[in-house]
């Protein structure tokens, strides 16, 4: 400091005082701690401007980054102590001011980096300011001050233009512990002398490196930042996609897929559980990598691109901190594509391949980790008590089932049973038992007669409650229709006798048991009908258990497969909404038709009778088979309450009138079908008599004749005359077997042509009487009922109608032979030639309608035939009378020589003729119908050979 | 009144905590029973169970469903089903039966003739029913302090229980509403006899 006195005042002799005494101070201040400024003419400086922030004043220092050019406002004393001085700047001009002898300038000079311009002890170590100012050298080159000073405006304050270029490489990383950069100090030429200008007074400047700009050397070159940038952001990808790839996998599906996966898909599955089982560790390791991956490229890019849009670090004209777009939108763009969307394009699809090639870089994550994750991760594990991860509830796998419908191949019943199966456990019996009401239940004094066991049978159920008493709700037993196997109807076994002997055990669950309890129980051999009940405490008094209903297995069943279950017998698909089945295309078997109620009949006939009556007369007994009267109609008539009737038979008066069925030669208008016990016929003038028992019958004539006209009743009669025939071979008679009854039945409608023809058209009169021989039970179908029945089927436009007219007026038409001709060619003459013999007004055929009744007529005519024969052995003298001139009269010695051989039984022709309509009869009556024709021929070969016989 | 009760709740979670500190758990809980107690009308049924559950036997009311009872003993607990016995539910008594363990019938000894036929009769389709054939029977011949009542052995003779109950379990004891020492007795009779059945199935 005294040397710079001493050189100022060698330089300067004018001032010689002035310095004299500065260089005082200057000693004064060299002595003290104190900073010499108070010495010198500089008073202060302060930045003009702040440059967009880049320059400051702080702690006394001012700061300003590299290249940074500013306006510094210095202030000074106006007016020096002595009067010769000229220093202050208002009075400097320019041309004083060359290379400066005397005019004030400002010079700074690099502070060494250790900080030595705050701490004023270390300036001692380095050479004086001062010395360092006069030397050029020392100048730094790094702050220019532009110019010379110029007027500020206000007496005492200049302003000067300060640029500070740019710091070399390396200088801004030493830039020492003041906050970096270097820093400077300021030396003043007051035009005398130098004075330096140390750290207080705000005369320091720190020149900080900048952080951004154009070009800046400081920072890392543009690829290198560009690749830190692409590896941070491979970073957070990798982390990323670990997350997805290992995290969509729950450890349900691992587990699926390593028991059900393909092989490789099984290997990586088993590589990627071991990892994947500490589930939370790995969630925060991976969560953690990602969050600091993203952070770090998020700030990375925030250092390395400039804040704003057009940022080119020259134009820092926005005042204020502003937001960083350019950055934030980079790296939103980077993370969103790089780091989000193509980890979870290439993950969703590869996510097990790609977690089990890493597992062990996520091992190392792991481990690395650990310190901070493993905490964490067991912190979750006990906060959540289950690890984070999709779970399947019932409804859930439900729900996935349902929605994965169009997807999976699943059909749809097995989705229905699928739900119901899972559905099992929240449903409870209440829900679908059938309510009592609704059940076929029995009393259990039921008797199990025919009408029950009907009953039973229709109701199409297996197993029946039984109670005891009125109340339905008291269930006592459960009858199985097993159990009526060995049961006769019958026998009117009493139900309890046998519920007693099976004794089935009650089975009872309470209205809120779920549908599996039940299952399990029906399952373990219990009775699978259970009793619902429940515990019922409402109103006043104890609790009871109250019968809501039925559950049967099938009920759950049915809950299963969610579908009803129909058997053969169901009459309901569903017991609780009533639905009825279907129209059912097999024919239901409904016997309860043939139940007799004891209203409907006066006579009691058990059921089985009734349906062996009814299957009897509608095949065998002419009038009544379906082609003339349906079924239907038929039983319905048999369960007339007269028609099934009922005569004791008197031990003392065994001629009494009521005895007698029918008498001889009294009109009747009714037919009789003994169904029990014995009848005596007795035939004809001779009074042969016979036994007859059951189903056989007797005056159909008497119904017919209501129907037929004139020729039908001949052809009754004809057919009575054959049946007389039959009855004069007793011994034959009795000799047939069951199955022939019919013909012999047919014994009975015995009548004469002559009878007929002196009665009336309307009336029958039999020529037999028929008296019983012990109680019996008969059918009695009067000729008003049998044409109601008719009347009735007509009525019910059945397909047989037409026959039924046919049958019915089959005299109206009289072009009868054109149709029976054909069929029977060589008949026809024959039958001609006898009825003209006979003198009967009309042809044989009369009356053919359809192919059945050729069949019933041509029997007649054999009958006929035959009557004509024994006619000719009763009345052969009038018949030959009656017979026309072109007979010769040797045919009749013929006939009659057959006649009489007949009568013996001995002669072959007729043995082998009677056979011959024996057979015929038989087949006819059999219904072997097809063999019409051949019959036909043979009958009329047997008329043609009978015809030359005649003729 | 629900103040105590809350007080009483929290004095039992107390108890169970202070239990399960110091004796590590609760003690070991006693076996439970499922009986079902039947008897006809006025044989004493409902004032039996109310007096073992120490409860007033005063203005009992005959029983017209059913009512459950959980009857503590020192080794059991007793949770028994009484059904009423009037003639009309008595058909309904075999719906009760499922999940007994055991049988208490009650009849009175003192009653008429009539009625301990029916008794009679109740008592041997009930050894008979298959719910109930196999268990355990306690037969309490009640109102023995009546002058009119008949002994145990005129009441063993009349029943046939001897011939009829051979083989099966079963505890014929007289007993009266007064004669509490009688009724324990007889009870832990029964018990005694549960366990047996239970111990045997266990090893079955």
């Amino acid at each position: 400091m005294a040397a710079a006195a001493a050189a100022a005042a060698a330089v300067g002799v004018r001032l010689r005082d002035c310095c004299s005494r500065g260089a005082v101070l200057l000693l004064f201040f060299s002595l003290s701690p104190r900073p010499p400024a108070a010495a010198a003419w500089l008073l202060g400086l302060r930045p003009e401007d702040t440059a967009g922030g880049r320059v400051s004043l702080e702690g006394g220092t001012l700061r300003a980054a590299e290249g940074t050019s500013f306006l510094l406002r210095v202030y000074f004393q106006p007016g020096p102590p002595a009067t010769a001085a000229p220093v202050p700047s208002p009075t400097l001009n320019s041309g004083e001011n060359g290379t400066g002898d005397w005019a004030p300038r400002l010079v700074f000079i690099e502070e060494p980096p250790g900080g030595g311009g705050v701490a004023p002890s270390a300036v001692p170590t380095r050479p004086p300011g001062p010395q360092r100012c006069r030397e050029q050298s020392d100048w730094a080159s790094d702050v220019e001050v532009l110019g010379p000073l110029r007027p500020g405006g206000v007496a005492g304050s200049a302003l000067v233009q300060v640029r500070v270029r740019e710091l070399r490489k390396g200088e801004a990383e030493r830039g020492g512990a003041g906050g970096g950069g270097k820093l400077f100090s300021l030396c003043a030429w007051d035009g005398r002398a130098w004075h330096h200008h140390g750290a207080a007074g705000g005369f320091l400047l720190r020149v900080r490196p900048r952080l951004y700009g154009p070009g800046g050397d400081l920072l890392p070159p543009a690829w290198l930042r560009a690749l830190g940038a692409l590896l941070l952001l491979a970073l957070s990808a990798l982390f990323s996609g670990l997350r997805l790839s290992l995290l969509s996998l729950d450890p349900v599906e691992l587990r699926v897929l390593r028991n059900s996966g393909s092989a490789a898909e099984q290997e990586q599955a088993r590589r990627v559980q071991a990892v994947r089982g500490r589930g939370t560790h790995l969630l925060c390791t991976l969560l953690l990598g990602q969050a600091g991956a993203n952070a770090a490229l998020a700030g990375w890019l925030y250092t390395s691109l400039p804040p704003g849009f057009g940022g080119t670090g020259e134009d820092y004209s926005e005042e204020g901190i502003h937001f960083p777009w350019l950055p934030a939108l980079v790296c939103t763009g980077a993370v969103f594509l790089g780091a989000e969307i193509c980890p979870y394009s290439v993950c969703s699809r590869h996510g097990l391949a790609i977690a089990s090639h890493s597992v062990c870089l996520t091992r190392l994550l792991m481990a690395a980790a650990f310190p901070v994750c493993y905490p964490l991760g067991r912190l979750l594990d006990w906060a959540l008590r289950q690890e984070i991860s999709t779970f399947y509830t019932r409804e859930k796998l439900l729900e996935t089932l349902r929605a994965a419908d169009p997807y999976s191949d699943l059909v749809k019943e097995e989705l229905n049973i699928i739900q119901g199966a899972l559905e099992l456990r929240t449903k409870v019996v209440e829900e679908v038992l059938t309510p009592l009401g609704d059940c076929f239940m029995l009393r259990s004094d039921a008797v199990l007669d025919f009408a029950t066991v009907s009953e039973i049978l229709r109701s199409g159920y297996t197993r029946i409650p039984v109670y005891e008493g009125d109340q339905r709700h008291n269930i006592v037993d459960i009858l199985f229709v097993k159990d009526l196997a060995f049961v006769d109807p019958d026998d009117c076994t009493p139900l309890l006798t046998v519920t007693r002997f099976y004794n089935r055990p009650l089975h009872c669950v309470f209205n809120d048991t779920r549908l599996d309890t039940v299952l399990e129980e029906f399952k373990k051999g219990k009775s699978h009908l259970a009793i619902v009940q429940r515990v019922n405490n409402e109103g006043e008094g104890d609790p009871f258990y109250e019968v809501m209903g039925i559950v049967t297995l099938e009920d759950i069943i049915e809950e299963i497969i969610k579908s009803e279950i129909l058997d053969e017998t169901d009459l309901y698909t569903d017991n609780r909404k009533k639905q009825r089945v279907p129209q059912r295309e097999r024919k239901r078997h409904d016997f309860s038709l043939f139940k007799l109620s004891d209203t409907e009949m006066r006579v009691k006939i058990s059921p089985q009778l009734l349906l062996a009556t009814h299957r009897f007369m509608a095949t065998e007994v002419e009038p009544f088979k379906s082609l003339y009267l349906s079924e239907k109609i038929l039983l319905r008539l048999l369960k007339h309450p007269n028609v099934i009737q009922e005569l004791k038979f008197d031990e003392k008066n065994k001629k009494a009138p009521e005895h007698y069925l029918y008498q001889r030669n009294r009109p009747v208008d009714y037919f009789v079908l003994l169904l029990q016990g014995k009848v005596e016929v007795e035939v004809g003038k001779e009074g042969l008599r016979f036994e007859n028992g059951a189903f056989t019958y007797y005056g159909v004539p008497a119904i017919m004749t209501t129907a037929c006209s004139d020729n039908d009743v001949r052809k009754v009669g004809s057919l009575a005359g054959s049946s007389v025939f039959l009855n004069r071979s007793p011994s034959r008679c009795s000799g047939l077997n069951r199955s022939e009854s019919p013909n012999r039945e047919r014994s009975d409608f015995g009548g004469s042509n002559t009878q007929l023809y002196s009665s009336s058209n309307n009336l029958y009169m039999p020529d037999y009487s028929v008296h019983i021989l012990s109680d019996v039970q008969f059918v009695k179908i009067t000729r008003q009922q049998y044409q109601n029945a008719l009347t009735a089927c007509h009525m019910d436009s059945s397909p047989q109608s037409p026959d039924m007219e046919a049958f019915t007026d089959g005299d109206s038409t009289k072009a009868p032979t054109t149709r029976g001709t054909p069929q029977t060619p060589k008949d026809d003459p024959a039958i001609t030639l006898l009825n003209n013999r006979n003198s009967l007004p009309c042809s044989r055929s009369d009356g053919l309608r359809s192919p059945s009744e050729v069949v019933y007529l041509r029997m007649e005519e054999l009958a006929f035939t035959q009557e004509e024969m024994t006619d000719f052995e009763e009345h052969s003298t009038q018949q030959l009378t009656l017979s026309p001139a072109a007979v010769p009269t040797r045919a009749a010695s013929d006939s009659e020589c057959c006649n009489i051989n007949l009568d013996t039984e001995t002669s072959p022709c007729s043995s082998d003729f009677e056979e011959n309509v024996g057979k015929k009869l038989l087949r006819t009556l059999s219904g072997q119908k097809r063999k019409r024709s051949p019959e036909g021929e043979r009958t009329s070969e047997d008329n043609s050979n009978l015809t030359p016989l005649i003729t | 009144m629900s103040d105590l009760r809350i007080t009483e709740a929290f004095l039992y979670m107390d108890y169970l905590c202070f239990r399960a500190l110091c004796c590590k758990g609760p003690p070991p809980a006693r076996p439970e029973y499922d009986l079902v107690c039947i008897g006809l009308t006025g044989s004493g049924k409902t004032s039996l169970l109310s007096k073992l559950c120490s409860e007033s036997p005063d203005n009992v009311v005959s029983t017209t469903g059913f009512s459950i009872k959980a009857v503590p003993f020192q080794n059991a607990i007793l949770n028994v089903k009484e059904l009423g016995g009037a003639d009309n539910i008595r058909k309904y008594w075999s719906r009760y039966y499922q999940g007994s363990q055991g049988v208490i019938f009650v009849l009175d000894s003192a009653s008429s003739e009539d009625d301990l036929e029916a008794a009679r009769n109740e008592l041997h389709s009930a050894l008979q029913h298959p719910q109930l054939c196999t268990l355990p029977f306690l037969i309490l011949a009640n109102h023995q302090d009546k002058p009119a009542a008949r002994s145990v052995q005129e009441i063993k003779k009349y029943f046939e229980l001897e011939p009829l109950a051979r083989g099966k379990r079963w505890i014929l004891q007289p007993c009266s509403l007064d004669d509490m020492d009688a009724l324990k007795d007889s009870f832990s009779q029964l018990i005694n006899l549960l366990e047996e059945k239970d111990h045997e199935a266990v090893r079955m």
